[in-house]
């Protein structure tokens, strides 16, 4: 079941890379984006009906945790292949891209996703190797128009973000430092499965370091607070659809590395000393977030500091703890990654018709593009945590999680923060869809791929904000065993 | 003499060689120098994993003596001279912080290392020192990222880095698993690869690798 | 008494006599790796007679210290020659001294040399001066530091409890802080020594010389004695690095056939790093000036280091 998923994104790569025409690259990209949402469905399936999958020689394995993240990567990969067909079919048709660089970001694009589902599907702390490869692959992906801005976000990505996962590698070492001395050397020693188990007689100093490591670590990937320096420039600096992915799903597969081996670490440490730490990192990524939102001056950097507040927030609602904090944050991460990309495709349909990112110069989207101008204020609504917004019912169980556990100055400070982050967030969002469309912009929306990957999306913002069906529920609160 | 007594003899003098060639980067001037450097440190390290396959005969860790020798102390340094050779870049290194200052940074570091190992207690006589040399090795590639200017050198501050902790994994674990240490090889060859496209994609665009260009993204 | 006097007279000799041969094989080597045929290896002992025999020609204005320089600073070379472990560990001199007068004895070699180049007034031989003691400044403090790590294993700063220590201990002295300390000692010889990369001996170009600018007012029977002094101070400067770092084989007792193994010993160990050093100085170029300081303080560093992983590896 897992191989057949991880497959399916090569092979689509693969045939993207033989193909000759727009046409034809757009049709096996979305035909594969289809048959690896349908096997991450069925991988889903198969993870409710029988908790843990292990094939390849233990080498992959998937609980509800993992079928979790798989669920997230397939369905915002799947939409943003949807919407990539109109967004770089437009680029395509303005003579920005050539034929080959169109193909490249396809071949990319797959190999992306594979390398984000590897993330989820890893049995070995060797998760380490998934992550790095997703940076590689979506630092090439930013490189596509030879910018010189998007160079230099590239490369600060790479960097950063190499140096960051390097310190997590120092971590998973310790850890597996720690686990030989209980397991011996085998392969095994580094495995969820097998380190679970003995986890509680680890050495607690080795473990805090560890996890002190590995949350510098992935917490740089994850775009905490202070090493999320990078983040704005890649987000706001790839394609739309990659913008969308990078803040949707790659945050959340960071985010994943430093979930699971808090759960290793608590079972050593006690949880006090690990949810201290996620609390101030949390707390921090939300407080620094507030002063760039508030004087943004780039819609796409104001929806990548964003980022950083959401991934702040969950970090918080892990931190907070109990049952509510981590069933928030899990909520969150998937309302999250619905409500983010919804927003970066808003974005880029403004991008492509009013051929700015500041601020200032766009106006009146809702005269130019209706339907954009409407989802654009809905998105804006929901992404700051208004009711009756799926995003509402994760923040608020956080915050609720904050109070019922004791952490009350860091729940008013986050309560604090999120209202300054709504204020100027829709400020910025209405100077951008109300008024009168400069000169010049013709009125008209964007094509019908665009907008259909949208009302996709928008099914998962409203409906969750009102009514989280009770699957899914379950699946969350055995998300919540297995991390706990 | 045991055998084990002979390689732990061997295997500290190649540490102190490894840190031998960490301060020659350190302190050169010229990236033909450094690149030198890294692929000598490189090729210690190989011995180092080569010792440690030879006293605990594990045919694993050969592997991995032998990819270290062939993609680290070989290939990576081939990529580098290709990229230096190709964009015509001025061979001196541009500094942040000038080599005399970057070298005593260089020794407080190695010491803030060893306290960092003695106060988690880690005891034996080869770990601690290795593991010393590993930390420092990581810190003092970080701070070459952060102490000059051209991309090629923070590549190399991540490649120093990545050395350091397979120094330390060797040296803590004897290595972890192969198909780990496969996966991390795999990745640091085709992180070097793709650095090195980004590398000529910065010259091609801007003219120039100094990093000082890279400021305009900031907000 | 008299055997001890005898120890002092035949290191004397041996010094004196050797100090030259050094100096020609090196040469040798260099033009061999060249490509180039050379001089003899006794080349140097020719020059030193044939200087012997002449005139000096003096400046007018000259006080006496460029009379006493070359004398004061043979004799301050000479002197340290007996405290440095040559073909023998126990030397009997070594109660008058240790490192720190080895190190202080050169600088006084140097500081009267230098004194001299300024006193005749000529711009080379200020040059010269104020480059020489821009590099004692830093070479100083790295060659008592590296040999210091070593010092703090056996506990003492005397030479000849060093070498015969170390030589006691046999391949165990070996570790890390040995080899740190090595390294770092073999670049302030390269310094001391006045060879490429920090000093080119076989230049007269301005632009780049040191210790020939500084005695370029010297001739004669004067010049002979800088020379001397000069190559003796690197036959003992290698003779440093051989008996502190490879003592083995060194005659801790006085019997002949000891001191003759020794002695065979010690010419073996003084030619190989000689070659080395030939070897180092025809593969390199010679740095700028403003770069030596860099140079120098990889070696300072490196002594530090070997400090650093002598407290690791003992302390643990």
């Amino acid at each position: 079941m897992i191989e057949y998923l991880l497959l399916a994104p090569v092979l689509t790569g693969i045939l993207c890379f033989f193909t000759k025409t727009r046409k034809q690259v757009e049709v096996v990209s979305v035909t594969g984006s289809i048959v690896t949402l349908l096997l991450g469905m069925a991988l889903v399936v198969d993870v409710y009906r029988h908790d843990i999958i292990v094939t390849w020689q233990n080498a992959l394995f998937a609980d509800a945790f993992s079928a979790f993240i798989v669920l997230i990567v397939s369905i915002v990969g799947f939409v943003a292949s949807l919407y990539s067909t109109g967004y770089m079919g437009h680029e395509f048709e303005h003579n920005i891209i050539d034929m080959k660089r169109l193909k490249m970001y396809y071949v990319l694009f797959h190999s992306f996703m594979f390398t984000m589902l590897l993330v989820g599907v890893t049995n070995n702390l060797g998760l380490w190797i998934a992550i790095e490869m997703t940076t590689l692959v979506s630092a090439l992906l930013m490189i596509l128009y030879s910018r010189k801005s998007s160079v230099e976000a590239a490369w600060k990505y790479m960097i950063i973000c190499t140096v960051g996962i390097t310190f997590a590698l120092f971590g998973t070492i310790l850890t597996y430092y720690a686990s030989v001395k209980i397991l011996g050397e085998t392969g095994e020693a580094l495995n969820w499965t097998s380190l679970l188990a003995v986890a509680d007689q680890f050495d607690p100093t080795i473990m805090k370091l560890a996890f002190i490591f590995i949350l510098i670590g992935y917490g740089t990937k994850a775009g905490l607070a202070p090493m999320h320096t990078w983040l704005p420039d890649a987000h706001s600096e790839a394609p739309t659809p990659v913008s969308a992915l990078l803040s949707g799903v790659l945050l959340n597969c960071a985010m994943y590395g430093i979930i699971r081996f808090y759960t290793i670490a608590t079972k050593s440490f006690g949880t006090e000393f690990g949810s201290n730490l996620l609390i101030v990192f949390g707390l921090l990524s939300i407080g620094i977030a507030v002063p760039f939102i508030l004087l943004q001056e780039d819609y796409k950097r104001l929806l990548a500091y964003s980022s950083v507040e959401h991934m702040g927030i969950v970090a918080l609602g892990i931190g907070f703890g109990g049952v509510f904090g981590i069933f928030g944050a899990i909520l969150h991460m998937f309302n999250h990654a619905m409500t983010k990309s919804f927003m970066f495709f808003g974005a880029g349909n403004v991008l492509l018709k009013h051929e700015t990112k500041e601020i200032d110069k766009v106006s009146g989207v809702v005269k130019s593009m209706p339907v954009t101008g409407t989802m654009l204020i809905i998105g804006g609504l929901a992404i700051t945590g208004s009711p009756p917004f799926s995003i509402f019912i994760s923040e608020f169980t956080i915050l609720a999680a904050g109070f019922s556990q004791g952490h009350i100055v860091a729940s008013v400070l986050f309560l604090l923060f999120i209202i300054m982050i709504f204020a100027g967030f829709f400020y910025h969002i209405s100077r951008m869809t109300f008024g009168t469309p400069a000169a010049g912009v013709k009125s008209g929306d964007v094509s019908r791929w665009m907008l259909g990957a949208m009302a996709i999306l928008i099914v998962f913002v409203i409906v969750f904000g009102v009514y989280i069906p009770p699957f899914f529920n379950e699946m969350i609160m055995k998300v919540v065993n297995v991390v706990r | 003499m045991s055998e084990l007594v002979f390689g732990s003899k061997m295997m500290q003098l190649l540490i102190a060689l490894i840190l031998v060639s960490t301060f020659m980067i350190l302190g050169s001037t010229r990236l033909y120098s450094c690149v030198r450097a890294f692929g000598i440190q490189s090729f210690l390290l190989a011995g180092v994993a080569g010792i440690v396959a030879y006293s605990t005969g594990k045919s694993d860790i050969y592997i991995v003596a032998i990819l270290t020798l062939v993609i680290k102390a070989a290939v990576i340094p081939y990529i580098f001279i290709y990229i230096i050779r190709e964009i015509k870049v001025k061979r001196e290194i541009a500094l942040y912080v000038n080599i005399s200052p970057s070298l005593i940074i260089g020794g407080v570091l190695v010491v803030i290392s060893y306290y960092l190992v003695r106060s988690i207690n880690i005891r034996t006589e080869l770990s601690s020192f290795a593991l010393s040399a590993s930390i420092s090795l990581v810190s003092i590639g970080l701070f070459i990222m952060i102490s000059r200017k051209k991309a090629i050198m923070q590549m190399l501050g991540i490649l120093l880095m990545e050395n350091g902790l397979f120094l330390g994994a060797i040296s803590l674990t004897y290595g972890m698993p192969l198909l780990v240490e496969l996966g991390i090889f795999f990745d640091v060859l085709i992180g070097v690869l793709i650095m090195g496209i980004l590398i000529f994609r910065i010259n091609r665009t801007f003219e120039s690798i100094d990093t000082d260009m890279l400021k305009t993204l900031i907000g | 008494m008299l055997t001890q006097f005898a120890i002092v007279i035949f290191q004397v000799i041996i010094i004196l006599a050797l100090a030259p041969l050094l100096s020609g094989i090196i040469k040798k080597v260099k033009a061999f790796l060249q490509m180039r045929k050379g001089p003899g290896i006794f080349q140097p002992y020719y020059d030193i007679a044939k200087l012997l025999r002449k005139d000096s020609v003096v400046s007018e204005n000259v006080s006496w210290i460029f009379h006493a320089a070359p004398i004061i600073s043979f004799v301050a070379v000479l002197t340290a020659g007996l405290i440095i472990p040559v073909y023998i560990s126990n030397m009997p001199f070594s109660f008058a001294g240790d490192l720190i007068a080895v190190v202080y004895l050169f600088a006084l070699a140097r500081f009267f040399i230098a004194l001299a180049s300024l006193d005749a007034g000529s711009s080379f031989g200020g040059m010269g001066g104020s480059r020489e003691m821009f590099i004692s400044s830093l070479v100083e403090p790295a060659m008592m530091l590296s040999i210091f790590a070593i010092a703090l294993n056996v506990g003492t700063t005397n030479l000849s409890v060093i070498s015969g220590a170390v030589s006691s201990m046999g391949l165990d002295a070996i570790s890390p802080y040995h080899l740190l300390a090595f390294v770092a000692l073999f670049i302030i010889a390269i310094a001391e020594t006045g060879r490429i990369p920090v000093d080119n001996p076989a230049t007269h170009l301005e632009l780049t010389m040191i210790h020939e600018a500084m005695i370029l007012e010297y001739s004669g029977k004067q010049l002979a004695i800088v020379e001397l002094g000069a190559m003796m101070k690197q036959l003992l400067v290698f003779s440093l690095l051989a008996n502190i770092f490879f003592p083995w084989g060194i005659a801790s007792e006085l019997s002949a056939a000891g001191i003759a193994l020794s002695l065979i010993v010690f010419i073996i160990k003084i030619v190989v790093i000689g070659v080395v050093i030939a070897m180092v100085e025809t593969s390199t170029a010679k740095w700028r000036l403003f770069r030596l300081p860099n140079l120098l303080s990889i070696s300072l560093m490196l002594s530090f280091l070997a400090l650093i992983s002598f407290i690791i590896v003992k302390g643990g």
